[in-house]
């Protein structure tokens, strides 16, 4: 294999890494939710918060590390709003998830006018600096696909273990999971399911919102409107491919990545652009049909 | 409680949609009915984007706006979403008052096409598409002429190596916004261009698939650069802001539209193609406060001094030489010596045409 072979084999793959980070980190969020019982179909508002909080995190601190801060804790913030709906109030879920899809363009719409004068693009930002990492980035191949990636990158690898672990091997882990399937466990316990399930309402706005900040301010440097562009339903996609398991949801969003990443270099071989750009979204398809099949046998067996 | 906080949160979501709209017949009320000539009053509806946008929405109302110091009243209103637009232009319309109501950008049509046939005694200017109707008036620029402009300008600078960070590869990319016929009218004019003064040049070609997805037109755009396109130009709207960043990243160099975008990246943007839409609308609505304006498709383009290859606060080094060509080039489209293709099938018989 010819060297230039390799290195746009690299560059599909290091595409596939970014293209996959934003989902990754919102179908996290989604998956911990969903395990407490609370459907997530928020994630594309919950992204679109935490993308803009993030850029103006970052424009009013000239830091993109508070930047990030504050793109987490509004989505997270924010999230807690369809909980108390949801959880409190009992409100139909599917119908206030999807309120929060809603609401979150509206809301920033509002803000970009306020503070940046245009619903359109907002000021430039300082932005999240890709990292050369030690050994690696000397390595050709290896080097040019794992290194020079922003640290959200590293920290959702690290992050989708993390709430593996807590998931399957702790005891909060234990409570998240049967405040989705065995509320009265819970009750009998003396615990408040309740609590457990805003505290993973506020993990996922926080997951969907790192998310968001990604694109805002790792990617690009600027917020602009309807940025988010599906990302967030597409990592429901992902969630519910990963059967809920956050290091499964790591395999999804490269699977996801990886199919944007490769109609973008199949665009340029003169193939038409509409047949390829739906490749992702008919990928999403096989997958989910393909779970239902699955999931079927398994209920018989 | 409950059923209160549903209230509140309806309230909310009604008041988040609306939020940016302005109430469009302000002042219209009071003002007596069947003047409209004597009164001269012109109303905008602008694109979802909104004013401030430092596009399209902004360069439409200023042209519009200057009638106002001639005493010419002019309403605006900014919708919030698509479904807006029907209701908007009825609203307007039912005034009965207004000498032409200008609907900015090619996402209203549909609605035009509509409400238009309600209203025949009423003029519509809409900019940036051709859209059907007796009392439609379509403003547009010639896109392939911008297209052609900015490819002559790539072309010629990929061929002489002239740009530092070049990578010697003799290729350029373009990055549209959707595969459409407007936006691969750009494309037809910049590959033809583009060959035209370089035939060896290669010209990559690649679509977002929306207006709005600057994170996705930035990894097109990094594609195209690493495929060793030196120059990419980026045509998709708000999506091609992420072509800018990914030029910065890359040390490549890329080409802007419809506004002066060159300060946005000054040391990567080498020109604009810019359209004067405040001149071309400040005219069709003096047509239509004259009553001279006719229905049908009222283009500009180079031969109006309309379109140039905009350079200032770009910090690329170009020589006047090549700006030079590119003039002479624009003047031969300007005096009608070259005819340009609209569509991509068309540039090989152009070429075949006019190549030296």
């Amino acid at each position: 294999m010819g060297n230039e072979q390799l290195s746009l084999i690299a560059s599909v793959l290091s595409a596939t890494l970014r293209m996959s980070v934003p989902l990754g980190f919102a179908a996290i969020g989604g998956a911990i939710s969903e395990r407490s019982g609370i459907i997530a179909l928020g994630l594309e508002g919950y992204m679109t918060i935490g993308a803009f909080f993030a850029v103006l995190g970052a424009y009013t601190t000239n830091s993109a590390a508070f930047g990030l801060l504050a793109g987490a804790l509004a989505a997270g913030i924010f999230a807690l709003i369809y909980g108390f709906v949801s959880i409190h109030l009992k409100a139909q879920q599917t119908v206030s998830g999807l309120g929060m899809n809603t609401i979150a363009p509206g809301l920033v719409a509002i803000l970009m006018v306020a503070i940046f004068g245009n619903k359109g693009k907002s000021a430039l930002t300082p932005n999240l600096q890709p990292i050369e990492l030690p050994v690696i980035s000397k390595i050709p191949f290896l080097g040019e696909v794992f290194s020079g990636h922003t640290i959200l990158l590293y920290a959702f690898l690290l992050v989708a273990v993390l709430s593996w672990v807590i998931m399957y091997k702790t005891p909060e882990g234990i409570r998240l999971r049967s405040a989705g399937t065995n509320p009265e466990v819970i009750e009998a316990l003396g615990l408040s399911v309740k609590a457990i399930q805003y505290r993973a309402v506020f993990a996922s706005g926080i997951l969907a919102g790192i998310g968001g900040a990604y694109l805002s301010i790792a990617q690009l440097n600027f917020y602009s409107s309807d940025m988010v562009s599906g990302r967030g339903f597409i990592a429901i996609a992902v969630f519910v491919f990963a059967g809920w398991n956050p290091v499964r949801c790591i395999w999804a969003s490269l699977l996801f990545g990886f199919t944007e990443a490769i109609q973008m270099r199949l665009q340029t071989l003169g193939m038409p652009s509409q047949i390829i750009q739906m490749l992702p979204y008919f990928c999403t398809l096989l997958v989910l049909a393909n779970i239902r099949t699955s999931r079927k046998k398994h209920h018989i067996m | 409680m409950k059923r209160a906080f549903s209230v509140l949160v309806c309230a909310a979501m009604i008041f988040s949609l609306t939020a940016c709209g302005e109430d469009p017949v302000s002042d219209g009320k009071d003002a007596p009915e069947g003047d409209a000539a004597a009164s001269g009053k012109l109303a905008v509806i602008t694109g979802t984007g909104g004013l401030g946008d430092q596009n399209l929405n902004d360069y439409v109302y200023s042209g519009v706006k200057m009638h106002e110091a001639e005493g010419v009243t002019v309403d605006v209103v900014q919708p919030s979403d698509l479904a807006d637009f029907p209701n908007l232009q009825t609203l307007y319309a039912e005034e009965g008052t207004y000498s032409t109501i200008v609907c900015i950008g090619f996402d209203q049509k549909e609605a035009l096409t509509t409400v238009s046939k309600e209203f025949p005694d009423q003029s519509f200017i809409i900019c940036d598409t051709e859209c059907e109707g007796s009392n439609v008036t379509s403003v547009v620029f010639r896109a392939e002429e911008t297209g052609f402009q900015l490819g002559v300008l790539a072309g010629l600078l990929v061929k002489e190596g002239a740009l530092e960070n070049s990578r010697g590869n003799n290729t350029i990319g373009f990055v549209g916004g959707s595969d459409i016929a407007t936006i691969n009218q750009f494309a037809a004019g910049y590959e033809a261009g583009a060959r035209l003064v370089n035939p060896d040049v290669t010209v990559l070609r690649s679509y977002v698939g929306s207006f709005s997805d600057p994170t996705t037109a930035t990894e097109l755009a990094t594609s195209l650069y690493e495929q060793g396109a030196d120059i990419v130009f980026a045509c998709a709207g708000g999506s091609g802001l992420g072509v800018f960043t990914a030029a910065e990243k890359q040390n490549g160099y890329a080409l802007g539209i419809e506004t002066n975008q060159n300060a946005l990246s000054p040391d990567c943007i080498i020109a604009s193609g810019t359209r004067a839409w405040d001149e071309a609308i400040y005219d069709a609505t003096q047509k239509a406060l004259d009553g001279t304006l006719e229905s049908g498709l009222l283009s500009y383009g180079i031969s109006d001094g309309m379109l140039q290859a905009e350079r200032a606060d770009s910090n690329v080094p170009v020589s006047d030489e090549i700006m030079e060509e590119v003039a002479a080039y624009s003047q031969r489209v300007a005096d009608g010596s070259l005819k340009l293709p609209t569509t991509l099938e068309e540039v090989d018989s152009f070429l075949a045409e006019y190549a030296e």
